[in-house]
């Protein structure tokens, strides 16, 4: 191997030294419809690093070694020419422009297609589409661009991820996010790929295109490719920039000012003597940098592709933020002929983060403006000087962010090697090998003057580690050829294995002497002795094995038909139901071949139907466990209690989703506008879910039943038209609409062990403390749509200020019976517009737009904080001061806050999330870099909204529960805005 | 080349091998922190630990939701919503109005609590029969844990019945209905005695390290004893000469005598104390949950305990029933003044508190006068004011209203278990579930009941001497939560149950059983929310099944009447 580089190396060398004789070849680039100039095209000598472009009209001129040298014309929406200089000194070119819908690869799943061959629902996504500007996490790449493909990520915490949703929500387990597979490795984690090591994304989203995933393909198959070196290049790139981060929006709270305006009106609360804001105090402006540095290249047989990423981002919140170092290497190398090409991607990330604490969220908010952050009082060096009064709930932020750490360090390997073999022609042997390691070391300590939690426990410390591992192997058949006439055939057979095994352990302790230790010495904590530390440690381990094959078949280049199956068995099934079957199958027909009208390229019809898959959450949940109860006084000490844990469920199986997916792909006016149309409908049936049972006969309380049915539907469009292509300017623009027409839950209903488990309707959710700790927020009905907010109905303050709520149900008293369904957490209706410009050769502009409509919020803050009396205790938004009586201007005079309509918004919102304006600059020939390119782009840049509340965007579950959507909680990060300055570099 | 060629060849098929040798289709959980029957019940400790799972059950018993159904709708004790503090949805606020609902928060913990107690002793003696079928264990080693566990039972089925009337009676795992419907409850009750009729004296007699915090024979007694002295309740017929039998085997057995320090029995080290016959050994590590300190004291207490949590400030005691203590009555205890803490602890945390270096706590949630309040104004506590629970000495009433805008320190405190220096949020002090004091007040009222107030007397009275009180004379006289109103027959007895058993879960089952439960109006708290309802029903002397409970088994159905 080392040799085989070295002679890459030397090849490299040689081949720049033939280049010294030189001589110019000059011309004139044009669109073969129009006969107009293009301006831009890239003209490469191949092999080589060196070559130019054309300028504004298309000319232009390079310098070219003698000998024999092919040029590479290239331009975007424009088939690639080479041409042959010889002898040549004039060379005038003409490029037809590429159907780009058309002949785009597309990445399947075990496999690639081409688009037009394409018979189910799949999005691609490549790296020129993405998103642009500060990101820090794979999935803003896309966030917006496919249809159907929800991605939310409320406020703007650093270390926080994204909820991932794809067509709705067909699952009440916590599979809710799509499956992610990055180059073949099935599972894995998008922490650990840097967003600009990523070449495409793309999106598997019906059932049918899913189906090769098997129980895991219910929510959605996110394919990873990441970017690989190219024969014949050498480069080295550089992309960094600099980002400010500032909080954009907090919950609008009093200041100071106000809320002294309100004290004097209600007469409660006491004046402080300060004037506080407490967002001020406990956020700053972030600075956030990011340096990427790539090398790739290849010669015949070897590609290869190296790169380090570091990004080191502060969060709005003093004393939060992360460092991370990403490396990867892809590396692939031909042997044996060429038949045998093996391929090695290592990637490594190593995070370290500060998480700081979302309490301090819901304390800036509440914590009274007057008062002061410190105080010399000698009263509090309790509390080291920080300002705090004894109230429920009710702490210092400042002191909290600045006096506690809660930091964690994260490491990430992925190793995967893949050798292919060309037995014969057209006939494949595939065998993949794949580990992933994931560690995460987590270290938290309360202070011992920390009013919060700290001082209760006289020093707080906590250590996590927890360790995932989970290794692939899988081998295909691969048979790709023609049967008789221009039928083109494609087989695919394949077993795949995969291990999992997670471990790790906590412990938790105070009752420290000194903080000096922090987290860093457990043993210094007398918690432990005493008894009072909480330890605990555990490890599991599940196994995937699958068989599985694949028939695509290509009739004339105008029959298209997909089958598919996946046989797979889990270790999580119970035992009379350890196999499964997931069989799909899809069909198209190209209609442009029958149309015959020049303008249509591209109008393929196409149905597809597919059942996939969704696994148990956790290992061990089908069997009868034995667990430790609370301990049992036996013969003066105490021994531990053991009962059961959990009900034996044999026929514990997979979560079923069938999905029928009709769409159009179309493309017309020379591919100036293409894009395709989607319908969909899934069913989801035997729903994991953890039924309460009764004891007897049962022995233990909750079982792990299949149940129930979930039906979605919805309708996507993806739409671009390339509005303007002029020699000066273009502009281009794609919209991707999404149209959910049903998420219901038709029945939780089942059975268990012969007994029937009944559903019905049951209310979810609780408020919280204070005062609200039974008090329900969602309703979950079968029949009804998922979602649907339960609360009282507001109607007004009488004219002395009581509340009023509505009397819905006519019996003359108002209670619990009178909640009434105020919204529903899901949208209704999404879309992306993304918007491409290019002036002239240097300038280009990418605007994206993305709205979220027909969704509701509850507003927890408004629910708790919206009252004005509530200033006795705790500040108030500014709101309160508007709740009257029309006629008498009465203040709301409760002191509580009591959870009604009031509080349900409408959070349908249009925003502006990201805009990015570039400038290349005119190289001179045999320039040191191949490109160079600033840009400034700003991310998140205006919401309109009616919400009230930080973050309209939609909250797809709470806590981890999926049928508890549309809950804004108190712990939210605030929306944050950022703009940033970058750098890319070619050499 | 050709090296290549193989090594290509080699690294396939090595692959190939490595993991088809690795059982390709074989799909067992594999464990290694999880335990399976498989795996279990292989030694004696594990059968111990077993039994020990029924035990577990009574965890919730002292604190949670039990402790409410049976406190918080009596005159003992209330939880006022202070602003937003216990609303809670109403639950609290319907405690005190006897206006629950099928949905009302405390119903579902407490039917589980019962219900999986039930359970876990119907599994177990199941599951130690089998062991014996199979020949693992002798007969007579599982025949005791089998008698004891069905004592056990017969406690949990007791508080159901008394909870919920007409539940069902499930007394054998093997066929047990999954959706049973509800036994009457004197069916249930019948059933249950006879079966404790022939276990109790099945049960050891010892009273020493090998029973405590188990049923011991004289547990049994007691449990037998409580259930006969509430037979007319639950079944039309009084059995008042079976329950003073009960406690004559007690009393007689000569095992047990009243403590001379009523607290003995409520300290932090009470363990062992001569009066009980059955407690519960709750520890702050070992058997967690008795969190009453939580949820009664308030968040300034923090500072006079120096615990590791801040409190609650939840649960109280009502104004007429402090005051049917008599000054002096050692159960009673001291006042804080505004110069330091009470002297002479007693059931009752009252007046100033101070912090343990001395200092006075302060509130720092003062409450303001609202002026535009309709009927009327509240009051407010200034500013950082001294801490003084139930406003002593103040003049002002003692909780303001029942909610939602009861001030932070209204209300006298629940101080009856001694609150530990530097106390976690779960107490170290054993729980009495049937502690020999009582046992002679039961006596006491079987014999009252019976015509024989002469011997009656001399029971109460051995309880009054303790407390430092006078003798009574008669046991009539005007009910603690009336104290204003006229003499009632048997009055007297009834408030010393009261100062006597204050807080130890029996209130609303002695209430009941005198008929006063549902005098509501006589201790009720103005309220002030317009949602809230007072109701005056006998219907409330049941809660009603959970709903759910219901929705899970609709053979519950009906339910109790007026619900």
């Amino acid at each position: 191997m080392k040799n085989y580089l070295l002679a890459c190396f030397l090849m490299l060398i040689a081949s720049v030294m033939v280049f010294a004789q030189e001589r110019t070849v000059s011309g004139r680039v044009t669109d073969q419809e129009t006969g107009e100039g293009i301006p831009g095209v890239n003209i490469l000598l191949q092999g080589t690093t060196s070559g130019s472009v054309t300028d504004i009209d298309g000319n232009y001129t390079v310098t070219v070694p003698s000998g024999e040298t092919t040029l590479l014309f290239s331009y975007v929406g424009y088939k690639t020419q080479a041409i042959v200089v010889g002898n040549q000194t004039a060379i005038n070119v003409s490029l037809e422009s590429d159907v780009t819908a058309l002949s785009e690869i597309v990445v399947t799943g075990y496999g690639t297609q081409e688009k037009r061959e394409i018979t189910s629902s799949v999005a691609s996504v490549k790296a020129d589409d993405f998103n642009q500007g500060n990101v820090n996490d794979p999935a803003q790449l896309i966030q917006g661009k496919v249809a159907g493909l929800s991605i939310s990520k409320p406020g703007g915490d650093p270390n926080g991820s994204y909820d991932i949703r794809l067509r709705g929500l067909s699952t009440v387990g916590e599979n809710t996010q799509p499956l992610v597979v990055i180059d073949g490795i099935i599972g894995g984690s998008l922490a650990n790929v840097d967003p600009s090591d990523i070449e495409s994304i793309d999106v598997l989203k019906d059932g049918s295109a899913a189906a090769i995933y098997g129980t895991r393909g219910s929510s959605g198959v996110i394919l990873v490719t990441t970017k690989s070196g190219e024969e014949g290049r050498f480069d080295v790139d550089y992309n960094g920039y600099i980002a400010l981060e500032s909080v954009a929006k907090t919950v609008p709270v009093m200041d100071a000012t106000e809320w002294r305006a309100l004290s004097a009106e209600t007469g409660q609360g006491t004046d402080l003597g300060s004037s506080t804001d407490w967002f001020k105090e406990t956020t700053r402006t972030a600075a956030q940098q990011t340096h990427n540095l790539s090398l790739s290249g290849g010669t015949k047989n070897t590609s290869y592709r190296a790169s380090m990423n570091y990004r080191d981002a502060q969060g709005v919140a003093i004393n939060t933020g992360f460092k991370r170092l990403n490396a990867r290497l892809n590396l692939q190398q031909k042997a044996i002929n060429d038949k045998l090409t093996l391929t090695l991607n290592v990637a490594g990330t190593w995070n370290k983060s500060e998480y700081g604490w979302t309490d301090a969220f819901r304390y800036a908010t509440i914590y009274n403006p007057t008062a002061p952050v410190r105080s010399n009082d000698p009263a509090y060096d309790i509390w080291d000087g920080y300002f705090n009064q004894v109230l429920f709930d009710y702490y210092n932020p400042v002191q909290i962010l600045e006096q506690n750490p809660n930091d964690g360090k994260d490491t990430r390997v992925n190793l995967a090697l893949r050798g292919a073999y060309e037995i014969i022609g057209g006939l494949t042997v595939d065998a993949f090998y794949s580990l992933q390691s994931e560690n995460f070391l987590r270290g938290s300590y309360r202070d011992k003057n920390s009013f919060w939690v700290g001082r209760d426990r006289n020093g707080l410390a906590r250590r996590e580690l927890d360790d995932a591992f989970n290794q692939l192997f899988e081998t295909t058949v691969n048979w790709n050829g023609d049967i008789g006439g221009s039928t083109n055939m494609t087989v695919l057979g394949g077993y795949s294995y995969q291990e999992f095994v997670n471990e790790g352990f906590h412990a938790e302790g105070g009752d420290f002497i000194s903080d000096f230790f922090t987290y860093n010495s457990l043993q210094a904590g007398l918690d432990f002795p005493n008894g009072l530390g909480e330890i605990e440690s555990y490890k599991n381990s599940s196994k995937l094995i699958a068989f599985f094959g694949r028939v695509n078949v290509n009739i004339n280049e105008i029959y298209f038909i997909s089958a598919s199956v996946r046989q797979e068995g889990s270790t999580l099934f119970g035992e009379e139901n350890k196999w499964g079957t997931f069989p799909a199958i899809s069909g198209g027909v190209e209609l442009a071949n029958f149309l015959g009208a020049a303008s249509v390229d591209n109008l393929k019809f196409r149905v597809s139907y597919g059942i996939t898959g969704n696994l148990p959450p956790d290992p061990y949940l089908s069997l009868l466990r034995l667990g430790p109860g609370a301990n049992f006084f036996y013969q003066g000490e105490y021994v531990p209690g053991f009962g059961p844990a959990s009900n034996a469920n044999p026929d514990l199986a997979w979560e079923k989703k069938g999905e029928l997916n009709i769409g159009i792909d179309f493309a017309f006016a020379g591919s100036k506008i293409f894009g395709s149309f989607d319908y969909y409908t899934r069913t989801t049936t035997d729903l994991l879910f953890e039924y309460g049972v009764p004891v007897p006969p049962n022995l233990f309380n909750t079982a792990w039943v299949n149940v129930g049915e979930i039906k979605n539907s919805g309708l996507e469009l993806a739409l671009t038209w390339n509005a303007v292509q002029r020699a000066n300017f273009n502009y281009s623009t794609t919209i991707t609409p999404t149209y959910y027409l049903k998420n219901d839950l038709i029945s939780l209903s089942g059975e268990f062990q012969g007994e029937t488990l009944t559903y019905g309707s049951r209310e979810l959710g609780a408020m919280g403390a204070p005062g609200q700790s039974d008090v329900p927020t969602t309703k979950a009905e079968e029949g009804a749509p998922i979602g649907q907010i339960w609360t009282q109905v507001y109607e007004g303050i009488s004219p002395t200020g009581d509340l009023i709520l509505q009397d819905t149900d006519g019996n003359e008293t108002v209670d619990d019976a009178d909640r009434q369904v105020t919204g529903n957490g899901l949208p209704k209706f999404e879309f992306g517009w993304a918007n491409t410009f290019s002036f002239g050769k240097n300038w280009d502009l990418n605007i994206f737009f993305r709205a979220v409509i027909g969704h509701d919020l509850l507003n927890t803050f408004r629910a708790f904080y919206e009252v004005p009396n509530i200033i006795n205790s705790y500040n108030t938004l500014k709101s309160s001061a508007d709740l009257r009586n029309d006629s008498t201007g009465a203040l709301l005079n409760n002191s509580s806050g009591v959870l009604s309509s009031l509080h349900v918004e409408n959070a349908s919102f249009f925003a502006l999330d990201n805009m990015n304006l570039g400038y290349n600059f005119n190289l001179p020939d045999g320039a040191a870099f191949r490109r160079i390119r600033v840009y400034l782009a700003g991310n998140n840049l205006f919401y309109i909204t009616g919400y009230e509340g930080v973050d309209p965007n939609p909250r797809y579950s709470d806590g981890d529960n999926p049928l508890i959507p549309g809950i804004d909680r108190r712990n939210t990060w605030f929306r944050t805005r950022t703009f940033s300055l970058g750098v890319n570099l070619g050499f | 080349m050709k090296r290549s060629l193989l090594l290509g060849k080699v690294f396939l098929v090595g692959l190939f091998v490595t993991v088809f040798n690795q059982s390709c289709t074989n799909l067992d959980e594999e464990l290694y922190s999880e335990v399976t029957p498989d795996n279990f019940f292989k030694n004696e400790e594990q059968f111990v630990a077993a039994l020990g799972e029924a035990y577990g059950r009574l965890q919730n018993y002292a604190s949670n939701d039990p402790y409410s159904l049976d406190e918080v709708s009596t005159d003992e004790m209330v939880v006022p919503t202070r602003g937003q503090d216990w609303d809670d949805g109403g639950d609290w606020r319907r405690f005190h109005l006897h206006a629950w609902t099928v949905e009302n928060g405390g119903l579902n913990g407490s039917w589980s609590f019962g219900f999986q107690g039930v359970n876990s002793c119907n599994r177990l003696i199941a599951q130690f029969q089998t062991l014996v079928d199979e020949g693992a264990v002798e007969q007579a080693s599982a025949d005791a844990f089998i008698a004891e566990l069905k004592v056990l039972r017969g406690f949990f089925y007791w508080k159901l019945i008394d909870w919920f009337g007409d539940v069902p009676l499930t007394l054998d795992f093997a066929t047990a209905e999954a959706q049973p419907s509800r036994t009457p409850r004197a069916e249930v009750f019948n059933t249950i005695v006879a079966d404790l009729e022939t276990e109790v004296p099945k049960l050891p007699d010892a009273v020493d390290g090998t029973t405590y915090g188990r049923m011991n024979r004289w547990a049994g007694y007691a449990l037998l004893a409580n259930m006969y002295l509430n037979a007319e309740v639950y079944t039309g017929t009084a059995q008042w000469a079976k329950a003073s039998a009960a406690c004559d085997q007690i009393i007689n057995s000569g095992k047990y005598s009243l403590e001379s320090d009523y607290f003995a029995n409520f300290n932090v080290n009470n363990s062992g104390s001569s009066e009980f016959i059955f407690a519960i050994p709750y520890d702050q590590v070992f058997f967690t949950e008795f969190n009453l300190i939580m949820r009664t004291l308030h968040y300034g207490s923090q500072d006079t305990y120096n615990l590791t949590a801040q409190p609650w400030n939840g649960y109280c005691t009502l104004e007429e029933f402090y005051n049917s203590y008599a000054d002096g009555d050692r159960r009673k205890g001291g006042v804080g003044t505004v110069d330091g803490p009470y002297a002479g602890r007693g059931n009752f945390l009252a007046g100033y508190q101070f912090k343990s270096n001395g200092d006075p706590v302060t509130d720092d949630g003062f409450e303001q006068p609202n002026p535009d309040r309709t009927p009327e104004p509240l009051l407010g506590d200034p500013d950082q004011a001294h801490l003084n629970f139930g406003n002593m000495g103040s003049g002002r009433p003692q909780i303001h209203e029942l909610g939602p805008q009861a001030l932070r320190q209204d209300g006298i405190r629940i101080g009856k278990w001694e609150f530990g220096q530097g106390a976690t949020n779960n107490m170290s002090n054993d729980r009495a579930v049937f502690r020999y004091g009582h046992i002679l007040l039961i006596k006491a009222e079987a014999e009252w009941r019976q015509g024989n107030t002469a011997e009656a007397l001399t029971y109460v009275n051995q309880i009054r001497q303790r407390a430092d009180v006078p003798d009574l004379t008669t046991l009539d006289g005007p009910l603690s939560f009336d104290i204003a109103g006229g003499t009632e027959d048997g009055g007297e007895l009834f408030n010393e149950l009261g100062r006597e058993m204050f807080a130890e879960s029996y209130r609303r089952m002695d209430m009941i059983r005198w008929g006063y439960f549902t005098r509501v109006e006589d201790w009720v708290i103005p309220f002030y929310n317009p949602q809230d309802v007072l109701i005056l029903d006998e219907y409330t002397n049941l809660y009603p099944v959970p709903k759910a409970q219901e929705d899970s088994n609709p053979n519950l159905l009906p339910r109790n009447a007026g619900y």
